[in-house]
């Protein structure tokens, strides 16, 4: 079954004075259901531009998307957990005020124990009750692993998930994605960093200037960055 | 859409900003005691015109200084990547946006409000039933510059959203009177494109209830009426159409 | 254009170069002008209308924005009866300029049509500054047909009708609006008015006793003492403060306050004629006298009135 499905989508930025950026070349892509799948590629390749593109924030030019079968813009997307790149969140509130705020938009009955359990999980207990605009870039990166995942998601959407997290923050995360994985959820994200992509990932798949340049299991890559040095040459 | 509503209300009356303005009006209320013996016997006029024109203005200002940012932050934070991805539609969110300001604005309002008729009500030494109505009246008229201003925040940012905002109150203003002078000199032509321009802002002065509240000229309740869904219809169009152009907006 | 205006307004006169009322915008325009200020507008302008007559009055100026001020005032809020009464007294009475307060009064009759004080104000100026009795009485009556006409607006329109004596009538106008007023500028106006009026009554009286004297006895009096009791019952009390004299050499009575008058406006247009051999020209206001330093300050005019001072002269 396919969850994610992008088919011939373009994408072009207009900005000011006429000037057109192509950020995305008509690429298609598919994911699966339970498959954990890497979009790599360099800085500006296309990738958050992708991702928007899936979750409804950005409206292609052409091309078709859907999501579960679906229209990105309907109630699936409380199947869908999404973290995007730098997050941010309400600076006045506690992290557990904006955790319980954007939960209850899709459960409007969360337990408070489902969103402490959850604090829990990502290291972020201790600082619950102190607002975000305190927290460090790591700590704010681990609220919104929280966001994404608390409502237990099908589908999980990613765009650079480990960064801004120091070393010891990044094998916690990982490992909480690798369970996600193993409970069946399927996982689509973004990385340029190299080494996040094959414990987590089975395929990747390759942007550059907005063209999908290769998609590949993991399996049949062998060294990541060599693969990745030879098709961008 | 509750969360957006709340958590909208929540952030604009948390707003230092919101603290400043209210002890503005709250000293703009009171200012005419100290201006009152100047007016030649017209002290309790002075107070009531004062004081329903502190709750419009400050109103305003706390429109075009928290409205206009409502939306902008959470589209220049990227706090909306995380809400517009949840269950919730863009037009949803928008509404919700809106009804938060419109809440604030009604506490804000309702607090110098009660502020003004407690005190005209003391100057007068009898409770002014008629400042009732011409504050809600004010509500109303603000109410319609909340529509603009979440309008004006789909497509511009604060500054020119400001701007936006207070040329559509001063022409809104404006033009129900220059219809009726374009009339009088006999200029139809100008009073025609007047009258189409009469469509498009707000006219504030379907809520205007000073006639009542200064000379005690009963208002017919028709005209009650027909300004208060007027100001509804007004706002609810405004927000609608803001919602129109969000649902296009690549974010 | 309006900041410009209250701008203008704050800095003290000393600086003012131009008048400042000459930036508000005249006629039907303000009516769209002001309307963003929503219920203060009136008000503002209320108060620079105060505040412009004050100034005037105390540095003897000519009202020439007397009229625009209060014309604008009733424009922005045509229901505001007082703005009606004060601004038609003083442009009638100080601003010289009863015709233009007609033409305020009668936009005011127009949309203001639940009122009596415009058609009252307009039967009062006709009474008492253009003493044309027919109109006045005629807008007297529509008076009465508003309703809230008090009892005293139906004697003057019958003492109008029947060209009752002015003084009897003015003084009853005046003396009602004394009462019925809290500004205190109108009740010092109303007061002026009536010590006037009173004093005009009391010298008509004693004249009248001088003149039965002469004519029965066929000759002067010699001391105004020869008169009591016959003639007249005794010397009444000057409302001013000065005395009423017998003027031999004009053959009537005269009143002290009268005479200091006289001896005031001399006492300027002497002045005045220093000014321009000095200047070469004769000032714009009265209190330019002060400033260039021809004389040290301007004498209070002993009925509180302002000095009537067009074209290099006092005047009457």
């Amino acid at each position: 079954m396919k969850l994610v499905e992008l088919r011939n989508i373009t994408k072009t930025y207009r900005i000011i004075f006429g000037k057109k950026v192509e950020a995305l070349r008509g690429i298609t892509l598919v994911v699966g259901k339970g498959e954990a799948v890497a979009l790599v590629g360099p800085n500006g390749a296309g990738k958050t531009t992708a991702i928007k593109i899936i979750l409804g924030l950005l409206n292609p030019d052409c091309g078709k998307i859907s999501i579960f079968g679906q229209d990105p813009n309907s109630d699936i997307r409380k199947r869908i957990g999404y973290l995007p790149e730098n997050p941010t969140f309400y600076r006045f509130l506690t992290g557990r005020e904006n955790l319980l705020f954007l939960t209850r938009m899709v459960d409007p009955d969360i337990p408070i124990k489902r969103i402490d359990e959850m604090l829990r999980l990502v290291g972020l207990y201790g600082a619950k009750d102190r607002p975000v605009r305190g927290y460090s870039r790591g700590m704010v990166q681990r609220l919104g692993i929280a966001q994404a995942i608390i409502h237990n998601p099908d589908l999980l959407i990613l765009d650079e998930p480990l960064s801004g997290l120091d070393p010891i923050g990044r094998k916690e995360i990982r490992s909480i994605l690798l369970n996600m994985k193993k409970e069946g959820k399927t996982i689509f994200f973004s990385t340029h960093i190299l080494p996040d992509v094959t414990p987590l990932a089975d395929r990747v798949i390759v942007i550059n200037k907005g063209r999908i340049v290769s998609d590949l299991p993991v399996a049949k890559i062998g060294d990541i960055e060599d693969h990745l040095i030879q098709i961008l040459r | 859409m509750r969360e957006v509503i709340l958590n909208s209300y929540r952030e604009a009356i948390r707003d230092r900003v919101l603290l400043v303005v209210l002890a503005f009006g709250v000293a703009m209320i009171f200012s005419s005691l100290i201006i009152g013996p100047l007016t030649l016997g017209e002290e309790i006029r002075l107070a009531k015109d004062i004081g329903l024109g502190s709750i419009l203005f400050f109103g305003l200002l706390i429109i075009l200084f928290i409205g206009n940012r409502v939306l902008y932050r959470e589209l220049n934070e990227k706090t909306c990547y995380l809400i517009l991805t949840r269950p919730i539609t863009r037009f949803q969110f928008i509404a919700g946006k809106a009804i938060g300001l419109f809440l604030t604005i009604l506490v804000t309002s309702l607090i110098l409000g009660i502020i003004f008729i407690s005190y005209i009500s003391l100057l007068t030494g009898s409770l002014q039933i008629t400042a009732f109505l011409a504050v809600i009246g004010v509500i109303f008229q603000l109410t319609m510059l909340v529509g603009i201003v979440i309008l004006a925040a789909t497509f511009l940012n604060p500054f020119l959203g400001s701007l936006f905002t207070i040329f559509v109150y001063i022409f809104g203003q404006m033009i129900p009177r220059a219809i009726l002078l374009a009339k009088f000199y006999k200029h139809l032509a100008i009073a025609r494109i007047l009258s189409i321009f009469h469509y498009i802002f707000p006219d504030l002065t379907y809520l205007d209830f000073r006639e009542l509240l200064i000379y005690n000229n009963p208002i017919p309740l028709e005209r009650i009426l027909f300004g208060f869904s007027y100001a509804i219809c007004y706002s609810l169009v405004m927000v609608l159409v803001a919602g129109l152009i969000f649902e296009r907006k690549d974010l | 254009m309006l900041a410009t205006f209250l701008f203008q307004r704050s800095i003290p006169p000393i600086y003012h170069h131009s008048e400042p009322l000459a930036f508000l915008p005249s006629g039907p325009m303000v009516e769209v002008t002001t309307a963003p200020l929503g219920p203060i507008s009136p008000e503002i302008i209320w108060l620079a209308a105060i505040q412009y007559y004050g100034e005037e009055k105390i540095s003897g100026g000519k009202f020439e924005f007397l009229t625009q001020v209060f014309d604008v005032l009733t424009r922005i809020d045509p229901l505001f009866d007082h703005a009606y009464q004060f601004g038609s007294i003083v442009i009638a009475d100080e601003g010289r300029s009863p015709e233009q307060a007609i033409r305020i009064l009668k936009r005011g009759l127009v949309k203001n049509p639940s009122s009596w004080i415009p058609p009252f104000y307009i039967g009062f100026v006709f009474y008492i500054h253009l003493r044309d009795f027919a109109k006045a009485g005629k807008y007297f009556e529509l008076a009465t047909r508003r309703s809230g006409a008090p009892e005293y607006v139906y004697r003057l329109a019958a003492f109008a009708y029947k060209k009752v004596r002015l003084r009897k009538g003015s003084i009853l106008i005046w003396s009602k609006i004394y009462q019925n007023t809290d500004n205190q500028t109108l009740k010092e106006a109303a007061l002026r008015n009536i010590r006037c009026l009173i004093l005009e009554e009391y010298l008509e009286y004693l004249n009248k006793g001088l003149q039965r004297f002469e004519r029965e006895k066929g000759r002067k009096p010699e001391h105004i003492s020869e008169l009591i009791p016959e003639y007249i019952d005794s010397i009444p009390t000057e409302p001013f403060g000065g005395a009423f004299k017998y003027d031999s050499s004009r053959d009537s009575f005269i009143s002290t306050t009268y005479l200091q008058i006289e001896k005031i406006i001399a006492y300027l247009n002497n002045k005045l004629h220093v000014f321009k051999q000095k200047f070469g020209y004769y000032p714009e206001r009265l209190d330019e006298l002060v400033a260039k330093g021809v004389i040290d300050f301007i004498p209070p005019h002993p009925l509180g009135r302002i000095y009537n001072y067009r074209f290099g002269r006092v005047i009457r």
